[in-house]
């Protein structure tokens, strides 16, 4: 079979449609938090839930229970579920004389087990007969109905292999995942196993092809390939003929790649980011997609089904079809046994009757089976209503109710239970508003006599809330929030690193790079530390030296596990300093070069890569190796110099020697024109025009509101989390800085803002930064809300005296947060700060510590406005908080900055928690404790499973019940409303999201002092609510 | 064949006959009348056998370890409680045969009978308890129940463990003197008895993964209270003591 380019261009588009419901999963190192149902945005998240618990076989919203612990808890408005009730209950025909309103709220807030249960087998006049207690009456079985309801499980998109597995109890769709989860692991490795996959450069489908005709495993599982690969060697082509094979419509491809993917959503949601990703190496070297995925997987589904169909089993859609339409008893008594719907009763007489496969046996099972399961459900049914109406006292009327009534009422519950947990949400959102209301204050900030001792800028990040609360407390300090990139995105490479890290929010790819310089000699004790580390992984790793290592080492590693875990926090000082793991002092290089500046660093490392080069080719020491040699090698490799004579004299060698040195130059070490080209032009990304830089400084200033009254300190604080084996560490830093920790973001701005000529150019656009004004970085560690200073050999001589009390003050602010913090993670209450800071820095280096600090859970609301707003309440570090003052904005294009980056990444880190919370084992990833490295980009439950893409049930999770209060993002902007509306109406995406009502809008007014909140299409509003006691606390300032 | 060999045959079943016992037991509705027979029967097959003054025929001893495999082999694929505790029963009661040979003393024999009968016992009451949450005891229909019943899981656990000889359990005394039994005899019993070890061990495993390893996704249940799953756990460690009491009798 060999298939046109357009049919190939056809299954590549239907792969890529198909993948669009499964969300990017980043790797590891950088986790990005991300909405699971990105992918289905477009839709208003009421439909979206929907289809995406059938897509991806998830539960959207907590256990009925769980929210009547919150209503018993005060956490729910009841009145708004209440009123959403009636509304809906206008619509609806309800039965006559019945207060069905009493009853919709009886089953919601108190009844724990769900009444409705849709099956084809129960009948309203049964049930009308076990609630009058009569005899049931007999009533045929529709057959067609129950013909129809297979047809719709098992076939059209279904795929075939999990159609069988329900039909047979097979486990072709588990043995598949595995199969498939392994070959991914084999090809998309990252340097974790030893021995690698052969021929990966030539993508993952090809590699796999050649892998899988001699897989030994493969054959004992009776897997034969030959034919299915032989029909056509691209991946177009194979999915084509498998598809075909299976007998799949064309109709149903798309949708059936979809169920397809989401079997391993982690995998699928890897492979399609990295797919994207065009710079990242491991795309680049070893490319794999989707189709490729697609291909594989669908390659060993038909070798497993056929494989199973040996052994007498379904092998195609039309063998399905068939045994539904001429034995749909037998399909019918099969599906409800294998799918664990089968009466507990009768689980054995099933059983029996399909394993022997006797017709009269079925047809006698079934009519007994059907009769018994209606009859049951009708009672079940009947005895919860009558408890319902009991409740309510209207039992009288429930036994009086004619079929169409009952019909109507079950028809009424059956859709409430259907949309209660939309009725739960926004109760939960009520309550969450109301309480938000409660604490603004739209009251302008008093006029200052005096300036600020110190101003502090953090990340908008939740747990900044509780810091920056804390430090206004204790001192004369103002604090700002802002996005933890400061607004300057910068790809960063670090010092002794090639790569590029991405500084900024994963929506943005920046343009600019940052590169580390020291000034210090990289030490050799470092390499060797780095060595003996890669040596001891490498032994730990391969097949064999494991068994010796443990003889000959493993008593040093024993002393370290006993440090580590009876003693982290001194283990861990005593460590480092023994390897002094501390960074040397480090500098920024953040001015654009000039060609000069470019072409002579270019030639620098030219000659450094020379002299090494000759140290190894010719083995000659560093005094032998002159500049006039250097510079004749680098011109003539360069091709600007053609006559070597003289280079073979000065370098004692004979002219074949020479050329073979030159081409060594040019091929290995890459001193050679076109690759000189492209490193100028990676140099010609490096650093920012003044301009530039003056505009990153006087925007962000802006954004915030900071444009006046500068304190003599201006505290730039970017945050990172320090924690050990945690595979989620990077998931615990600043997504702002696609993951990363938030220092370097802080040092460019800050070492931007110190520059005199960028003030200079500041001021022409209207901002004064007095000269004594210092920016100074500083990293918040949010595991021990511990804020470190950095940069303070760039700190002004006349400023030192005020230093320590800035530390005072700091530190004073980190013990009192991680007070606060504490309690919520061990359920102690430290007694003193400083004993709830040594507490918090012992969960930072405890290697079995699973939740050393709570992230950014029970994230809630995203302010923007100033800081006035909220300043004298706790939010309890449930709030992002963002600096703005609408006074300075008056075309709103600060106001479209903030909502296009910080507020869709508050929303992809809020639908995380959400997901992760309301469903930990599909939308989150499951305990922490069964986790393990997979590929080093990843993590997978035990030994192999798919990779687990949300939070564990340790961010989200508390004793088995969710500590993350699921609930929408209340984005809050301080603001006119034609002001907010007309800056969400400008940016498509975050206009979506809020009619969509991804995010929950709301809009404050200071001029009108009316609060506006966006609900189901249309914006309302009220006077903003006052609380009593914020009222006697203002009466007694 | 001595009338008596043929009673005991009844009692520590051999197959053919220990199809009555099976038939017998799967027919009875309530759990006390199942327990009654777990506790009376091989007690009486024990009398039996003792009545006869002789040792069993060499073909005897081969049929109970065949019947004993064929049963091991067979609970592999059971999935509901009572059939499994029914052919666990016959497998592990079996092996008495062996057991009587190394053993003289009727009343140690006794105590390894009881001591045999007793897990089955506490699975049996385990399973009336599964009947009335869900209306069956029926591996892999409502598995999960480690999230929630997790008292019970436990205590289901070291039940399996106990019926399938973990050490320290009466069923290990049985098995290591079946064992000294067989080394007297050929390599094929030993061989044969190992089967038979393995067998018991898989099919309380597959017990558990259809019970307690999986997702959870029924309605609220109850668990068993904490008081019974305490008297569930001082019933295991006698066993437990008790097991460790017949191995040194043993020696």
């Amino acid at each position: 079979m060999s298939l046109t380019q357009e049919e190939k261009l056809k299954v590549r588009s239907m792969i890529h449609v198909a993948a669009e419901p499964v969300p990017f999963f980043w790797p590891m190192r950088s986790f990005i938090h991300h909405n699971p149902l990105h992918g289905l945005e477009d839709l208003p998240f009421d439909e979206a839930t929907a289809v995406g618990s059938k897509i991806f076989h998830a539960r959207a919203f907590l256990p009925r229970s769980r929210y009547q612990d919150y209503l018993a808890e005060g956490r729910i408005d009841q009145t708004k579920i209440d009123s959403l009730l009636q509304d809906f209950l206008k619509q609806e025909d309800t039965p006559e004389g019945l207060d069905t309103l009493a009853w919709c709220k009886q089953m919601l807030y108190h009844e724990q087990t769900p009444l409705s249960k849709s099956d084809a087998l129960l009948s309203t006049s049964q049930i009308k007969a076990a609630l009058a207690n009569e005899a049931l009456p007999e009533e045929e079985i529709d057959i067609e109905t129950i013909r129809q309801g297979l047809h719709e499980r098992l076939l059209g998109e279904q795929p075939l292999g999990k159609a069988i597995d329900d039909l047979f109890g097979s486990k072709i769709t588990e043995d598949l995942n595995e199969l498939v989860v392994k070959s991914c692991l084999d090809f998309y490795d990252e340097g974790q196993s030893v021995w690698k996959m052969p021929m990966r450069k030539q993508g993952f489908f090809n590699a796999w092809k050649n892998l899988a005709r001699r897989n030994i495993r493969f054959t004992l599982l009776g897997l034969r390939f030959q034919n299915i690969l032989e029909a056509d060697g691209t991946a177009e082509g194979t999915i084509i003929h498998v598809l075909r094979t299976l007998g799949v419509e064309q109709e149903h491809w798309t949708g059936y790649f979809t169920r397809e993917l989401a079997q391993l959503h982690g995998w699928s949601g890897f492979i399609r980011w990295r797919e994207q990703a065009e710079d990242y190496h491991f795309n680049k070297t070893f490319p794999g997609g989707l189709v490729d995925f697609v291909a594989v997987r669908m390659t060993l589904a038909l070798a497993l089904i056929q494989a199973h169909g040996r052994r007498g089993l379904a092998t195609s859609v039309e063998e399905i079809e068939e045994m539904i339409n001429k034995r749909t008893e037998d399909a019918f008594l099969r599906y409800e046994f294998h799918h664990r719907k089968a009466l507990p009763t009768m689980a054995h007489k099933l059983d029996v009757a399909i394993s022997r496969g006797n017709g009269n046996l079925i047809q006698k099972t079934f009519l007994e089976y059907t009769k018994a399961k209606s009859a049951s459900l009708a009672k079940q049914q009947a005895k919860r209503l009558r408890n319902l109406a009991n409740s309510v006292d209207q039992e009288d009327k429930l036994t009086s109710l004619d079929i169409t009534d009952l019909e109507k009422l079950l028809k009424v519950l059956a859709k409430v239970e259907n949309q209660e947990g939309m009725f739960w949400l926004r109760g939960m959102e009520q309550y969450a508003m109301q309480q938000l209301g409660k604490q603004l204050n739209l009251a302008p900030a008093p006029k200052r006599d005096e300036r600020p001792f110190a101003q502090a800028l953090f990340c908008i990040d939740t747990r900044s809330e509780r810091l920056r609360r804390n430090l206004e407390s204790i001192g004369d300090y103002q604090t700002f929030g802002i996005a933890g990139f400061f607004g300057v995105p910068v790809s960063f490479i670090e010092l002794g690193k090639g790569s590029e890290t991405h500084l900024c929010p994963v929506i943005l790819t920046p343009e600019n790079v940052v590169l580390e310089i020291t000034t210090e000699a990289l030490s050799e004790e470092q390499d060797t530390l780095t060595t003996l580390e890669k040596a001891l992984h490498g032994l730990k790793e391969s097949v064999v030296s494991p068994f010796v290592t443990v003889e000959a080492i493993g008593l040093l590693f024993g002393l370290e596990m006993i440090g580590k875990t009876l003693a982290p926090r001194g283990y861990a000082k005593w460590r480092n300093k023994l390897i002094n793991s501390e960074k040397p002092e480090s500098l920024l290089l953040l001015d654009k070069l000039d060609k000069e500046q470019a072409e002579s660093i270019l030639q620098t490392v030219q000659r450094a890569l020379i002299i090494k080069g000759l140290k190894h080719e010719l083995h000659l020491a560093a005094d032998e190796i002159s500049d006039e040699i250097v510079k004749g090698l680098r011109e003539t490799a360069m091709g600007l110099n053609v006559n070597t004579s003289s280079l073979a004299t000065l370098l004692k060698i004979e002219p074949t020697r020479l050329d073979a040195l030159i081409k060594h130059l040019r091929e290995d070490y890459r001193i050679n024109r076109e690759f000189a080209d492209g490193q100028m032009d990676q140099l010609g990304r490096i650093g920012f025009t003044l301009d530039e830089q003056a505009n990153f400084v006087a925007t962000a200033l802006s954004a915030i509101g900071l444009t006046e009254d500068f304190a003599r300190f201006v505290v730039i604080t970017g945050h990172g989390s320090f924690t050990d084996n945690n595979p989620y560490e990077s998931a615990l830093d600043c997504g702002a800085c696609g993951g990363n920790h938030g220092l370097v973001s802080a040092r460019v701005i800050s070492q931007m803002a110190n520059r005199a000529e960028v003030r200079a150019r500041v001021k022409k656009m209207g901002i004064t930064i007095p000269e004594d004004v210092c920016f100074i970085p500083a990293l918040h560690n949010t595991t021990t809300d511990e804020v470190k200073l950095h940069d303070l050999d760039r700190i002004p001589p006349s400023h030192l005296f005020y230093l320590d009390w800035l530390r005072k003050g700091l530190s004073g602010a980190s013990h009192l947060a991680a007070q606060e913090r504490l309690p919520t993670l061990s359920d102690t209450q430290p007694e003193t700060a400083i004993r709830a800071f040594h507490i918090a820095q012992r969960n930072s280096t405890d290697w079995s510590q699973v939740r050393p600090e709570w992230g950014l859970s029970r994230n809630c609301y995203f302010i923007i406005g100033r800081r006035e707003l909220t300043r004298h309440h706790s939010l309890d570090g449930r709030s992002f908080l963002q600096s703005y003052d609408y006074r300075i904005d008056p075309n709103c294009r600060l106001l479209e900055s903030i909502l296009t980056g910080p507020l869709v990444v508050g929303q992809w880190i809020n639908m995380e928690h959400y997901f992760s919370t309301v469903d930990n084992e599909q939308f989150g990833s499951g305990s922490k404790v069964y986790h393990n490295v997979a590929g080093k980009f990843g993590v997978m439950t035990g030994n192999q499973s798919d990779l687990r893409t949300g939070l564990p049930a340790q961010t989200v999770l508390k004793n088995g019940k969710p500590f993350h209060q699921p609930v929408r993002l209340m984005a809050l902007i301080e603001a006119p409303i034609e002001h907010a509306q007309l800056a969400i109406e400008a940016v498509a995406s975050v206009r979506n999201l809020v009619k969509n009502e991804w995010i929950r809008m709301m809009v404050v007014d200071p001029e009108t002092q009316l609060i506006h909140t966006f609900e189901g299409g249309n914006w309302t509003d009220q006077p903003l609510p006052t609380d009593p006691s914020k009222l006697a606390e203002t009466r007694a300032v | 064949m001595d009338s008596k060999i043929l009673a005991a045959a009844l009692f520590l079943p051999l197959f053919p006959l220990s199809m009555l016992f099976s038939f017998l037991f799967e027919g009875l509705r309530k759990s006390l009348p199942r327990i009654i027979v777990l506790m009376a029967w091989p007690q009486i097959g024990l009398w039996l056998l003792q009545e006869t003054n002789s040792c069993p025929p060499a073909w005897v001893i081969h049929l109970a370890l065949a019947t004993s495999l064929f049963y091991g082999f067979r609970a592999l694929v059971l999935r509901e409680l009572t059939h499994w505790v029914s052919f666990l029963a016959i497998s592990s009661w079996t092996i008495l045969w062996l057991v009587a040979g190394s053993i003289d003393q009727a009343q140690t024999l006794q105590l390894l009978a009881l001591g045999l009968s007793l897990p089955l016992v506490l699975l049996t009451l385990l399973g009336s308890q599964l009947e009335k949450q869900f209306g069956a005891s029926y591996a892999g229909l409502y598995n999960g129940l480690g999230h929630a019943m997790p008292r019970f899981s436990g205590v289901f656990v070291f039940t399996i463990l106990a019926i399938v000889a973990t050490p320290v359990f009466p069923g290990f005394t049985a098995m290591t003197a079946a064992f000294f039994e067989a080394t007297h005899g050929s390599l094929i019993s030993s061989i044969l008895l190992c089967l038979i070890w393995l067998t018991w061990g898989w099919a309380g495993a597959r017990l558990i993964q259809g019970f307690i390893i999986g997702k959870e996704d029924h309605e609220e249940i109850e668990d068993i209270s904490r008081g019974t799953a305490w008297l569930y756990a001082l019933i295991l460690t006698a066993l437990a003591a008790f097991g460790i009491h017949t191995l040194t009798l043993l020696s």
